[in-house]
């Protein structure tokens, strides 16, 4: 491809032309066990798609390669067989132009405890070359949303549990990115404070923004999710809308849904 | 590159090291009070030969040491960032690896930096006379260019610690393990190259490996009013500097090659 096409091609996707954010075929995540051991088949070929402005879940219990699959989205890992593409670009070969696109809000907290919450954010702000006032605009936004706007002078090591989580989901709005990546986005977080998340999260749902969302809380993936694929053991063993699945199993909820399929709970080995 | 990047991950650093004046006081001001006490008890003292006392022996490897602590912390400051996610948070956002790794350099050169200059302020305050800087024979450019040059001794040695506090962070899975790890490249090149010097005790081959060796007689040749012509200085700074390309190359591919598999 000539430089000029290519260019012409980045800035296509930039103003987001393309229809599947995300397209994985044939996806596999093979760990080498330690010692005797045998490896781990954390992913272990999965296929699916996901379009533009949809908000996909990946369901599952712990163990069932949803980090996984989102860690090869990402960048953090290399698959170890199949094809996987975010915004039409190859995870393998074109991770550098994918990182301006998306954002990740990963499983841990993951911030600097010694800088304050809007310490955080400008860090992470200046990580994407955000303009400062544009930084401190979004920051203030979120943070009032999300109720952190009094604490956002506090070193971010005084948080409790839930204000971490909602921090770190604030970090990864900040560059208001066109695909999301949500790692159990409000595990640790209180009811109420899950109900508000939830709630801000639907109304981050429109036609030019993907989110692609972990979660074993049945009820946050029946909230938020248009469609979900259900991953057992590395594999897809479920994949639809909440009410198709539901229907089509003839359930009541997405929890029963996994219960027939594998005849376990969702939340079997979770404290 | 961008600069922005870099700037702010120095930012974060400094601010990392301030947090905690305790410690920040206690591991800058560890160097230049093992010199005030070597200087008080050892500056009077020919042990070690008729033109030096063991003191003036002693300085540049102190100074060296300054660096080879730099190890340390780059190993538990970098395995303490995966270790809390935050290395794999960075991993996603558009930052590189190679503005990664200067901000690094940069931010754990400073605090050497500040012990070279404070070692130095209390060995003279000791009565430690550096020929460069208090000879009569060289005028206040030669000083200056003395200075400048045992800056950079300093600076590129650091540079390769910081490397070998990649590769030690690479290898460890904790902050803990790191700190503990990086003694397997702290204690030789301390024992070996810092302020015991081996040729002393006739085991200076073993120092030839070890990049705090070329830091430190390197830095003694310039202490020592050795001329900036003479070849030694050259080739002392051009190994460090080797070394550290060396350590450094190999501390980037092992840093990749764990940040994604």
């Amino acid at each position: 491809m000539l430089e000029s096409e290519k260019e012409n091609d980045s800035k296509s996707k930039s103003n987001l032309t393309y229809v599947k954010s995300i397209e994985v075929k044939y996806l596999k995540k093979h760990f080498k066990g330690k010692r005797s051991m045998p490896d781990v088949k954390a992913v272990d070929g999965i296929s699916f798609q996901i379009n533009k402005g949809e908000v996909f879940g990946l369901l599952g219990t712990n163990g069932a390669g949803k980090t996984t699959t989102i860690n090869i989205l990402t960048g953090v890992l290399l698959p170890s067989e199949g094809t996987a593409t975010v915004a039409e670009y190859n995870v393998e070969k074109e991770m550098k132009k994918i990182k301006e696109l998306i954002s990740v809000c990963p499983q841990e907290p993951a911030i600097y405890k010694f800088l304050t919450g809007l310490g955080n954010i400008k860090f992470f702000g200046d990580m994407y070359l955000l303009p400062k006032e544009q930084i401190i605009e979004r920051a203030e936004r979120l943070l009032e949303i999300l109720g952190l706007f009094e604490a956002r002078n506090r070193l971010a090591g005084g948080y409790s549990g839930g204000m971490k989580r909602q921090l770190s989901l604030i970090i990864s709005l900040i560059n208001e990115p066109e695909i999301l990546f949500l790692d159990e986005p409000t595990v640790g977080m209180d009811p109420r404070n899950r109900r508000k998340v939830w709630d801000f999260l639907k109304e981050q749902k429109n036609e030019k923004n993907t989110i692609i969302l972990t979660t074993h809380y049945i009820e946050e993936a029946e909230a938020l999710c248009d469609r979900v694929a259900i991953l057992d053991y590395g594999k897809i063993i479920a994949m639809g809308s909440p009410q198709e699945l539901i229907t089509e199993h003839k359930v009541k909820n997405l929890e029963e849904v996994f219960m027939k399929i594998t005849g376990r709970s969702i939340l079997e080995g979770i404290a | 590159m961008k600069f922005r990047r870099i700037f702010a991950i120095v930012k974060m650093e400094m601010i990392r090291q301030l947090i905690d004046p305790l410690v920040l006081i206690f591991t800058t001001l560890l160097v230049p009070v093992l010199i005030l006490i070597f200087g008080l008890i050892l500056g009077d003292s020919y042990g070690w030969g008729p033109d030096y006392t063991i003191f003036e022996h002693m300085l540049p490897g102190f100074i060296a040491y300054a660096g080879l602590l730099t190890i340390y912390d780059v190993a538990a400051g970098v395995a303490g960032e995966r270790e809390t996610g935050i290395q794999k948070r960075l991993s996603t956002t558009p930052l590189r690896t190679s503005e990664y790794i200067l901000s690094q350099m940069i931010s754990y050169t400073i605090k050497p930096i500040i012990q070279l200059i404070l070692g130095l302020g209390i060995a003279v305050a000791v009565g430690y006379r550096p020929l460069i800087f208090f000879g009569d024979a060289y005028n206040v450019g030669q000083k200056l260019l003395g200075c400048l040059l045992v800056i950079v001794f300093m600076v590129v040695f650091t540079f390769s610690s910081v490397g070998f506090g990649l590769i030690t962070a690479s290898f460890s899975k904790t902050a803990n393990a790191a700190g503990g790890l990086a003694f397997i490249f702290i204690v030789p090149q301390q024992l070996f190259g810092s302020f015991i010097p081996p040729y002393i005790f006739g085991i200076d081959p073993i120092g030839w490996a070890m990049p705090s060796w070329y830091a430190a007689r390197g830095m003694g040749l310039i202490f020592g009013g050795t001329p900036f012509s003479f070849w030694e200085i050259w080739v002392r700074l051009g190994v460090i500097l080797a070394f550290s390309i060396l350590i450094y190359g190999l501390g980037i591919f092992l840093f990749e090659r764990k940040k994604r598999r």
